[in-house]
């Protein structure tokens, strides 16, 4: 692993990655990498002949006010990409400092994209905006995971006040498909039935395009608790399922379920599990 | 004070009735068929009486419907206004993007649908756009209406909260033990409660369009798989 010189400006660190991935021979390969600060990447792994897994590494260990974090990552025609992190993501207070992360990810046609970090804690009295923007090809396909955790778990440190604002965006061949926002200021979204209903876990799990999908089925596997927490939708070809609960792990292994079922409807491969999922 | 020419009076007192006419019961767009997660909401308990029914409407309007429908109106209103073509096609795909759920989407798809049907039966000036656009979302078609005949932008925001808000107390009417007059009550106090929205929709940014309210979009998305529904959404 080749660390990069990390940069510290006034406010913050900044650190900003540019990946950009293109296809040769059936193999997907980095062809252009440029890092800036405190975001790099790891030597990719091949679990297969065709699948690209890169994890993506904030050696900082933590996230404060005033740091930015930038990933642009643009993907040719027929590559596949796996991105993960090898482990949480951790933003940590400040009295007044905002920290920003930012993903800009643009998807060819016939390339696949999985983005699948794990999970963004969030400290009590942190302040960050998490902004994730999708520029998809009609002929790609891509999976997207965003966990969210509300205070450290099974810890009696909660999420009590500070600020998130959450943004994602997905353009199919450039035209808005979905755009959403989540903000939260102040505690009235954090335990209304409206709002997070006392979530401190939520997570979305998106994946396009998908025409068609019988999400009752995928229901039925589930557990009754399961059943609960979880919500599923089928709109305008993206297969959306929605977390509301209390357990980083169970969110990811339901979505990583639903995740390989739809990899195997989709495209009839069962995707590989990352390695470092395991440690 | 100056005379108003009698011109002028015919040409307000025609507005104010497009202005009813356009909250008429008769338009059919069949608004009362949608709960948008209300009747979810009430299956699950969370909302179980007058109250709670007040609640969860002034903090989804609050929330949710100034930040998405409202905002929106008011840009599709100066767009048509200013007949800036552009502008209608990019706040009418935005209309369509923010809908989160299968059955959101498929309520803002039928009921413009509907809306535009009868602004081209009424020979609208705006038939060619109307026609363009696909899909129109029900805003777009709202705005277009309200260009037309002279409605103001404030106008335009009472009337659609107002029946918005109709529609809302209805879905609570239909599903709780509760009686027309405590309808008329909750109708009576809510509107004076959500007016500053008609102020506050000026104030919403573009990058705050598509407000997602959690608790809502899940109740949106488990009502597609409820059991016993009188409800569209």
């Amino acid at each position: 692993m080749r660390v990069v010189r990390a940069e510290q400006h006034q406010a913050g660190w900044l650190g900003r990655v540019r990946l950009d991935f293109s296809a040769a021979n059936n193999k997907t390969y980095i062809s252009h990498r440029r890092h800036h600060g405190p975001l790099l990447i790891q030597k990719p792994f091949y679990p297969s002949k065709q699948e690209c897994h890169v994890y993506l590494i904030h050696p900082a260990g933590g996230v404060v006010g005033g740091d930015q974090l930038e990933v642009i990552s643009h993907l040719d025609e027929n590559t596949q990409v796996l991105i993960t992190t090898p482990g949480a993501t951790k933003i940590y207070q400040h009295h007044q400092l905002h920290s920003k992360l930012h993903n800009r990810l643009t998807i060819a046609a016939n390339a696949q994209l999985h983005w699948l970090p794990q999970e963004t804690i969030l400290f009590n009295e942190a302040k960050t905006s998490l902004t994730t923007e999708l520029y998809v090809d009609a002929d790609a396909s891509f999976h997207y995971w965003e966990i969210i955790c509300l205070g450290l778990p099974a810890s009696k440190e909660k999420f009590q006040q500070g600020v998130l604002k959450q943004q994602l965006k997905i353009f199919k061949n450039s035209e808005a498909l979905l755009i959403e926002n989540f903000t939260i200021t102040d505690d009235s979204l954090l335990n209304t039935p409206w709002g997070l209903q006392g979530a401190s876990v939520f997570a979305t799990y998106i994946a396009g395009f998908v025409p068609t999908f019988d999400i009752q089925v995928f229901c039925q596997q589930l557990s009754e608790e399961e059943n609960q927490y979880f919500c599923f939708t089928l709109v305008r070809g993206l297969l959306i399922g929605r977390y509301l609960g209390h357990s980083a792990e169970q969110a990811k292994a339901v979505f990583t379920r639903l995740w390989i079922q739809l990899n195997q409807f989709m495209s009839d491969t069962t995707p590989s599990i990352p390695r470092i999922w395991n440690t | 004070m100056p005379e108003i020419a009698p011109d002028n009076v015919h040409n307000i007192d025609l507005r104010r009735m497009r202005l009813f006419q356009i909250n008429s019961a008769l338009l059919p767009v069949g608004g009362f068929s949608y709960s948008q997660g209300l009747e979810t909401a009430i299956d699950q308990q969370w909302v179980h009486n007058p109250e709670s029914g007040a609640n969860w409407i002034q903090a989804t309007a609050k929330h949710s419907l100034l930040y998405n429908d409202l905002a929106l109106l008011k840009r599709l209103h100066h767009a048509f206004s200013t007949a800036n073509n552009e502008a209608v096609e990019y706040w009418n795909q935005l209309s369509v993007a923010i809908r989160e759920t299968r059955e959101l989407a498929a309520e803002d798809k039928d009921t413009a649908q509907s809306f535009k049907r009868v602004l081209l039966s009424l020979n609208s000036k705006f038939t060619e756009q109307l026609q363009t656009i696909r899909p129109i979302s029900y805003v777009t078609a709202y705005a277009a209406y309200g260009v037309e005949h002279q409605l103001l932008i404030n106008e335009c925001l009472a009337s659609f909260i107002w029946s918005w808000l109709e529609n809302q107390i209805q879905v609570l009417l239909k599903l709780l033990p509760m009686g027309q007059a405590a309808g008329q009550q909750l109708m009576f106090r809510l509107s004076e409660d959500l007016i500053e929205l008609i102020h506050d929709a000026h104030e919403i940014e573009d990058d705050q369009i598509g407000f997602s309210l959690p608790g809502v979009v899940h109740a949106s998305a488990k009502h597609e798989q409820q059991y016993s529904r009188l409800f569209r959404s």
